[in-house]
């Protein structure tokens, strides 16, 4: 308990830090809908986009003239920030105590790795959960109530599967810090593996026959297109996503437990 | 008892040497002094005694547990003082001790204040407003506030001013005399040979003598300083128990453990003009150690 809530303490100013972007980002995203609604213009350049540029926007034919459309555009770079702030929080929260080498205090306290590596997993969880709840909350209130028609339906979908992309990246993270001695090494490799299997998932929307690699990339998992004017949530998808978060949480113990700590 | 059993115990960090095949006890209720020059290998030792790193081949137990699996039991009366301490920025001296006292299933804060009190800590600064000395002094009151069986020091004393040292080294004898076992690791040989009961000398990774202070004060070594008026061939003193053998112009001088009979007949057998012959002080037989077989 003790290191859940120091984690918790510890995180505050950065978390505050994050949501207030993110409440920034789509209070910024109302503004220009606003803006826009009421004359047709944004719609028909949006519809009259080259297919490659709609791709960077999400790829799918959104009525931007509806909240919900607009959102989802709005959406794909939001889902890019809050996965980054999950994997950066899953390494960070296991290398900071090497990087500022209070390791050794930590550990030479009678608590083993195992009771380490659980609350530091809890308390990521319940960040990624909470910024997950301060963006629904915020898009709620912010286009919800700027909208015709209600987004929550359509809203509640897109945090869920963003949150399971959360789950994933930030469990990801925990395991490349358990794994690497070197704490940059270990960040450098999550971001990168967030950023390529972002830039794969538009370049999978963007060639026709590099679709079949879209498995590979979490991004095309639970984006705005599926959930929104497709098929949904697709069970296989889930299971993925919940099997490798299990997989990168065990093998994090795994090396955690065994691995000298560097000091 | 052994509170300490370490049997032969190797580190290597992928190729490079930590500790070869060091084996030692440490008794209930002694101060052992860990002793040996930087590099040598005591802080591998201790970080494989406190669990933080995984012994290549070897074990280490205290309190008949091993170290690196059963660390969580064994830490619970383990106080450990690092030679460098570094602590959560941004928070106070206060919070940070009652976090480490969050561990321990007891009510330390009494300790606290009384430790603080000894050591002159204020508590309500924050750590990273703390000099080196005073964080040291974080580091001594959290490394004894849960009332430890067994207290791990590396270095202590850095840092610290002679005032302090005297305070710190005062405690250590308190919680000693209530029979505390304490593990002292350090480079500065007084202060070892102020407060310990035995030592264990290790040297590029291996342990090269273990012996009580007393004993070694006692070993009967002798240093003699001769001087001569004839030029000596170079192996006339290159005899059994001479060792640390420096020559300068027409003087010899050298550690001599032995016979002292002996070293007398080969001596009188010269025509000397000046000789000294005194006890060794303790640094002198450690050096000794610590340059052997260069």
């Amino acid at each position: 308990m003790n290191i859940y809530l120091h984690e918790l303490k510890s995180y505050r100013k950065s978390f505050l830090i994050w949501s207030l972007s993110l409440v920034f980002m789509v209070w910024m995203g109302i503004v220009e809908f606003l803006s826009s609604k009421g004359n047709n213009s944004l719609s028909e350049m949006y519809n009259n986009l080259p297919p490659s540029l709609k791709t960077l926007m999400g790829g799918g034919d959104f009525d931007v003239s509806t909240a919900i459309g607009y959102y989802s555009i709005l959406f794909i770079y939001i889902e890019l920030t809050v996965v980054i702030h999950a994997a950066l929080l899953g390494v960070g929260i296991i290398s900071k105590e090497e990087r500022d080498k209070t390791i050794e205090f930590l550990l030479t306290r009678p608590i083993s790795r195992n009771s380490v590596l659980i609350r530091k997993t809890l308390a990521t969880f319940t960040q990624i959960l909470l910024l997950n709840l301060v963006l629904a909350i915020s898009s709620i209130l912010i286009f919800n109530t700027n909208s015709e028609t209600p987004i929550i339906t359509g809203l509640l979908k897109l945090m869920i599967g963003m949150l399971l992309l959360q789950i994933l990246f930030s469990s990801f993270g925990l395991f490349m810090a358990s794994l690497k001695k070197q704490h940059k090494t270990a960040g450098s490799i999550v971001i990168s593996v967030v950023l390529v299997t972002f830039i794969m998932s538009i370049l999978t929307d963007l060639h026709k026959n590099l679709r079949f690699l879209s498995h590979l990339t979490p991004f095309r998992y639970f984006d705005a297109k599926t959930l929104l004017l497709e098929s949904g949530f697709k069970l296989g998808y889930i299971l993925i996503c919940i099997f490798l978060s299990i997989l990168f949480l065990f093998l994090s113990h795994y090396f955690y437990n065994k691995r000298d700590l560097s000091l | 008892m052994s509170v300490i059993e370490i049997n032969n115990l190797t580190k290597y960090y992928g190729k490079s040497r930590g500790i070869i095949d060091v084996s030692f006890n440490v008794e209930a209720g002694e101060i052992f002094g860990f002793i040996g020059p930087n590099g040598a290998g005591k802080s591998t030792t201790i970080r494989t005694l406190l669990g933080l790193i995984k012994p290549t081949s070897g074990e280490a137990l205290i309190f008949g547990k091993d170290c690196f699996t059963e660390g969580k039991e064994i830490l619970k009366d383990v106080g450990y003082l690092p030679s460098e301490v570094f602590y959560y920025e941004g928070m106070k001296v206060i919070d940070l001790l009652k976090y480490s006292a969050s561990f321990y299933k007891k009510d330390c804060s009494r300790r606290i204040y009384e430790l603080a009190e000894i050591m002159d800590l204020d508590l309500n600064k924050r750590v990273e407003e703390l000099s080196f000395g005073n964080k040291k002094k974080v580091g001594i009151v959290q490394g004894l506030l849960h009332e430890p069986k067994l207290i791990i020091l590396d270095e202590p004393t850095s840092g610290l001013d002679p005032l302090m040292q005297q305070k710190f080294f005062e405690l250590i004898r308190q919680e000693n005399q209530k029979g505390v076992t304490v593990f002292f690791s350090s480079h500065i040989l007084s202060e070892v040979q102020k407060l310990c009961n035995r030592v264990g000398i290790i040297k590029e990774g291996r342990i090269v003598k273990i012996e009580t202070i007393e004993n070694l004060r006692s070993e009967n070594y002798k240093r003699i300083i001769v001087e001569t008026d004839t030029v000596l061939s170079h192996d006339y003193f290159n005899i059994e128990g001479v060792s640390d053998f420096t020559t300068n112009n027409h003087t010899y001088s050298f550690l001599y453990k032995g016979d002292i009979n002996l070293i007398i007949k080969k001596i009188s057998s010269l025509n000397i003009k000046n000789i000294t012959i005194h006890e060794p002080d303790l640094e002198e037989i450690f050096m000794h150690y610590y340059e052997k077989g260069e």
